[in-house]
Formats: C-alpha cells, structure tokens, sequence
C-alpha cells in the first residue's frame, strides 16, 4: 500500500459523522464549520423532536445536544433514549449554557452521557470530546 | 381447604392459571355475581356439565347452598339445565356470559328510567306536609365512595354550571377519568374553565380536546396534596386520600368551604404558569435568562474565534 492510499484511509476512518442538536441556529452553524474544517461530517438540527427522530434513524459517531429547547428539550431527548435505545446516550455529549447542578451531572454520568459541557466551551476541548466518544 | 382452594385445585389447573382465575372471579364479582356464585359458574365453565352433587362436592359448598347458587346463576340465564337422572348442569361461555349481564343490566337501569317518571307524578299527587326550608342549601355534606358515585356527582356540577368551573388535580386523576363523560364535559362547558394541572408528557393525553389557554401547570409541590372542583361559588368535590385503593370524596355545598377552596384555587392560579408557556420556561427567571444568553454568545465568539483562525491560517497556507 502506498503512503498516500494508507494516509487517505486513515483520514476516511478517523472522519466522524456527528449530529449537533441545539435550538440556536448561530451555535449549530459554527460548530458545523468548525467540524468541517476538521474533516468531519456534521448534520444539524434546531429541533429536540428533528433531532430525536435522526438519532433512531440515522447512524451517528458523536452526538451534541443542548438541554434548553423549546417543545421538546435535551432532558426529554435523554429521557425518551433511556427507554427506547439507550445504547446512544453513550454518544451523547451535552454542550449547555443552562446552568446544570452538580447532581444533574452525576445523573447524566450515571445515565452514560459521554460528557456534560457548559458554554462557553474551549472548541479544542469540545473536539477532543467528540472524537473521545468513538476513541 | 377453603372454597378458592378447592375450586382452583379441583379445576385441574396449572400453577400458571390461579392468579387468573382469581382476577377473573373478582371481576366476575362486579358483574354482579356473588363470590360463590361466581365460583359455580367458572366451575362449570371449566370443566363441563356436572350435577349437582359433583359441584357441591368439588367445591366444597353444602348441598343446599349449591342447589340455590345454580337456581340463581339459572335465572341470570348464564347456566342451563340438561335433563336426565340425575339432572346436571352446564354454562354458557364466557363471552356470553358477560353479554348476557350487562344486556340485563341496562334492562335494568332503562326501567328505572322509565319508573321515575311514574314516581315522581306520583309524588305530585301527595299533599306535602313539611316546607322546604330557607336554609336548606348552604350546608349540606355529602360523603362519596366510588369511582361512579363521583363522577356521577361531578358531571352534575359541570353540567349545571353557570359561571365558572375550577378544577384542580393531578393528571393521575385525570387519567382516571379518562374515556368518562366528566372531561368531554369539561371541554363543551360554556362556563368559564380554569384547570391547574401537572401537566407531563406522558399524562397530557387525558386533557385532550381542553383548551389549552384555560390550563395552567401545577407545581411539584402542590401536585400530590390536594384534589378539588368547585362549581361557580356553589358546590365542590374534593378528593380524600383514604389510602384504600377505592377512590372516596367529599361533596359539599358550604359557603364557608367553597369560599376557602376557591381563594386557595386562585392564590396557586396566580403563581403558576399556563402550559403553553413552556416554550417560555427559561426566559421565566430573568437573571437566568441573562446569564444562559451572556454564555451561548460568549460560545458563538469563542467558535468564531477559532473559525477566523484556521480560514486565516488555511489561506496563508494556500498562498505560500
């Protein structure tokens, strides 16, 4: 195998496909360039029920939730997953401006969420998170 | 042995099967049945025709007691005879069985119906002795027990009013009331409607078709203490935790009662907030809402940042 096929493949296989849901369409925008310009592929939903419904359907590496949305919210979208298909909470990373008490947090890890952020969030730090949940 | 025992034990069933037979001769219970009788019948269903003395026998009821059990389960037209020395007897299924009681049942109540009328023309013809008293109204308690005796009691109160109905409780009880005429009710009241209710994902479905400017969200706090509904600033039913599994209430006219339920209705009407609100709920406390914003638009600088940076540093790149 020559050095550019093997460099090409280990690029293919480190691009993640990630799901960002947050009802604040600036946020979701740039984090969606961000992640573009690490090679990743990024869906983006601004709806707790789009993004729900993209969770069971599609296939995802990394997923980045909000909890403050309208209708239907982050802690619905944990607590529907807790029930129906728990094994993608493990993919969940939460990314919040909401104010989350420490035991909210402890329920979250407790529940298998990869990690609870709060914004404003270093983006090398929130990249290292999303490329940790497939790690 | 008891006669449970017996009957289970003699209708050669499976360990698997007692818990259903049990349910089933409760349930038969409420169609009216007496528990032996009930026995009798599940009995015969089983195992086929059987004579009189088999079934004394098997199931451990006396001999006469057994001849009038099957007389009456004859009668109700859910047994048969077969004639023949010595007679035996036989049941219809289940199935129509059931159709059988309720259809006798409704016989039942389209008779009273029609014998209301004669009684009540009856009683115009009786001179009266005793005059209604002034104060009649004002005071009266009346104690209901029983899922039916307080719906009965509240579609009366929503039908007749005229100018308000309060209603506070929990979506459990709503649920309970769910497929009743009390919430259709409730939702072709020409009244003014106010409703305070937990109002949860999973519950909302018993509060379908109410208008959802007339809800408004009940607490945490409150939302297992009380139950009540008040009919203008006449009459109230509120809900007794009997802790039984049987539903009880207490219905009153009290000026004094109606009066303090009613302020007390108002005062938790005004601290909460009405369910289409939700999409609302984090702009509720100001202080909050600033700091959630100040933090999504330290986030979106922060990204942005980053995105001038790396275009930057692409460019350059691109240019050298």
């Amino acid at each position: 195998m020559s050095n550019t096929t093997s460099q090409a493949k280990n690029q293919s296989e480190s691009r993640l496909n990630v799901l960002i849901i947050d009802d604040n369409e600036q946020i979701t925008k740039m984090i969606s360039s961000f992640l573009d310009l690490s090679n990743h592929d990024c869906t983006i939903v601004n709806d707790g029920k789009d993004g729900l419904e993209l969770i069971k359907t599609k296939q995802y590496d990394s997923i980045v939730l909000d909890l403050a949305m309208p209708e239907f919210d982050g802690y619905e979208i944990l607590d529907t997953l807790k029930k129906e298909d728990p094994s993608q909470i493990s993919k969940i990373i939460i990314l919040t401006a909401s104010s989350v008490p420490l035991e909210t947090v402890k329920k979250f890890k407790e529940l298998g969420v990869s990690s609870c952020l709060q914004k404003p969030v270093d983006i090398d730090q929130l990249l290292s998170k999303i490329t940790s949940v497939t790690g | 042995m008891t006669m449970e025992e017996a009957l289970i034990e003699n209708l050669v069933l499976g360990n698997d099967h007692k818990e259903s037979m049990k349910k089933i001769n409760e349930n038969l219970v409420q169609y009216g049945l007496t528990p032996n009788q009930s026995k009798v019948y599940l009995y015969l269903t089983k195992t086929g025709e059987k004579t009189a003395s088999a079934i004394s026998k098997n199931l451990n009821i006396p001999r006469t007691e057994s001849y009038h059990l099957l007389n009456s389960l004859e009668q109700k037209g859910i047994i048969f005879s077969i004639f023949g020395k010595p007679t035996k007897f036989n049941s219809v299924s289940i199935d129509e069985a059931l159709t059988i009681i309720i259809d006798n049942e409704k016989k039942r109540i389209s008779d009273l119906e029609l014998k209301k009328e004669k009684i009540l023309t009856l009683w115009e013809t009786v001179p009266k002795h005793v005059e209604q008293s002034d104060n009649a109204d004002g005071n009266k308690f009346q104690i209901l027990q029983g899922r039916n005796s307080i719906l009965v009691k509240m579609d009366r109160m929503v039908k007749t009013s005229e100018n308000q109905v309060l209603v506070l409780g929990s979506e459990n009880n709503f649920i309970k009331f769910y497929h009743t005429e009390f919430v259709n009710l409730l939702r072709k009241t020409k009244a003014e409607l106010q409703v305070l209710t937990t109002y949860s994902k999973k519950g909302k479905f018993a509060l379908d078709g109410l208008p959802l400017n007339n809800i408004k969200k009940l607490d945490e706090s409150n939302k297992h203490n009380f139950s009540f509904i008040i009919k203008d600033d006449a009459e109230v039913v509120f809900f007794i935790n009997s802790g039984s599994s049987e539903l009880m209430a207490i219905w009153t006219d009290s000026k004094s009662f109606v009066s303090t339920l009613k302020s007390l209705f108002k005062l938790i009407w005004r601290k909460s907030a009405f369910v289409l609100e939700k999409a609302n709920k984090f702009t509720n406390n100001m202080s909050e809402d600033y700091e959630h914003r100040l933090r999504e638009i330290e986030q979106e600088k922060v990204i942005l940042d980053y995105l001038q940076q790396n275009v930057m540093v692409k460019k350059v790149g691109k240019n050298e």
